[in-house]
């Protein structure tokens, strides 16, 4: 790569962060591309040299974050095999961009289509590592024999319930650190069998 | 360090990961043939949609739509 394409690179990423950083403070509606452009120390112009629109700029900020999300709940799920370890190991990729995703859940509505869709193919991949790790655990009659969509919406209903709703569940910090555990163990009475 | 699948965007670490095993391939398994080509646009539209039908228990136009969106991301399929 040369120079020119390396600082190219470079301020792209800038301009990803600094949106990141603000959509995770504000949420996505409250911040303008002024807010971003500013917070990434480039002129106004200069973001749409990266991204043609507002629009482009959050899909591709949503693309990276389920890039990484993707990436580490893969890579997590190598090394925790039973069904509480990933659900632990999910709870721990929320936690890095909790701020985030919980403006994310809130404000998909009112986002471009796009952002909704690659949120529903995010959601895939978590389910996919769950049910992996539950299945392994039915066939050792340790879980009840639920559908994997069912298993996986149970959980993620109740998760994003208490991430939507922060302020009901937390004065200020984190919901997963505050409440994390209990949700895990609650979750897992629910599909454990007894013996 | 992942790579990520051209065609489905799925992080491969491991050799198994990869399509034949083979780490010079830059797709997967699960967008392979067992003949080990690239499945086309067509087959792996239809492998996602079911995979997102059966990990969430969408309806299959809802997730035919969200397979779509994801597709036109990955570098296999741009412009299609």
């Amino acid at each position: 790569m040369n120079r020119r394409t390396v600082q190219k690179d470079q301020t792209r990423r800038r301009i990803l962060d600094a949106a990141y950083s603000l959509f995770s403070q504000r949420g996505f509606l409250d911040v303008n591309t002024i807010d971003i452009a500013e917070e990434a120390g480039i002129s106004h112009g200069a973001l749409f040299l990266h991204f043609s629109t507002r629009d482009d700029l959050v899909n591709a900020v949503i693309s990276k974050f389920g890039e990484e999300i993707a990436k580490r709940t893969h890579h997590l799920s190598e090394s925790r095999s039973s069904l509480r370890g990933i659900l632990e190991a999910h709870l721990d990729c929320i936690r890095e961009n909790e701020f985030f995703y919980s403006r994310l859940l809130r404000d998909i509505h009112s986002l471009p289509k796009n952002a909704g869709l690659q949120l529903t193919c995010i959601l895939s991949a978590v389910s996919h590592h769950i049910f992996l790790a539950a299945q392994r655990e039915i066939e050792n009659g340790n879980i009840k024999p639920v559908a994997s969509d069912l298993l996986f919406n149970t959980w993620i209903g109740l998760l994003h319930h208490y991430l939507m709703n922060r302020e009901l569940f937390v004065v200020s910090g984190s919901v997963v650190e505050r409440h994390g555990n209990n949700l895990i163990d609650h979750f897992m009475k629910l599909v454990t069998l007894k013996k | 360090m992942a790579t990520l699948c051209i065609a489905c965007g799925m992080p491969m670490e491991k050799a198994e990961e990869f399509a034949l095993g083979d780490r010079s391939r830059n797709y997967c398994r699960f967008c392979a043939r067992p003949d080990g080509k690239m499945q086309d646009f067509a087959e792996k539209l239809k492998s996602l949609t079911a995979f997102i039908v059966r990990t969430q228990g969408l309806t299959s136009e809802a997730a035919q739509e969200a397979a779509r969106e994801m597709m036109s991301r990955l570098p296999a399929w741009s412009g299609k």
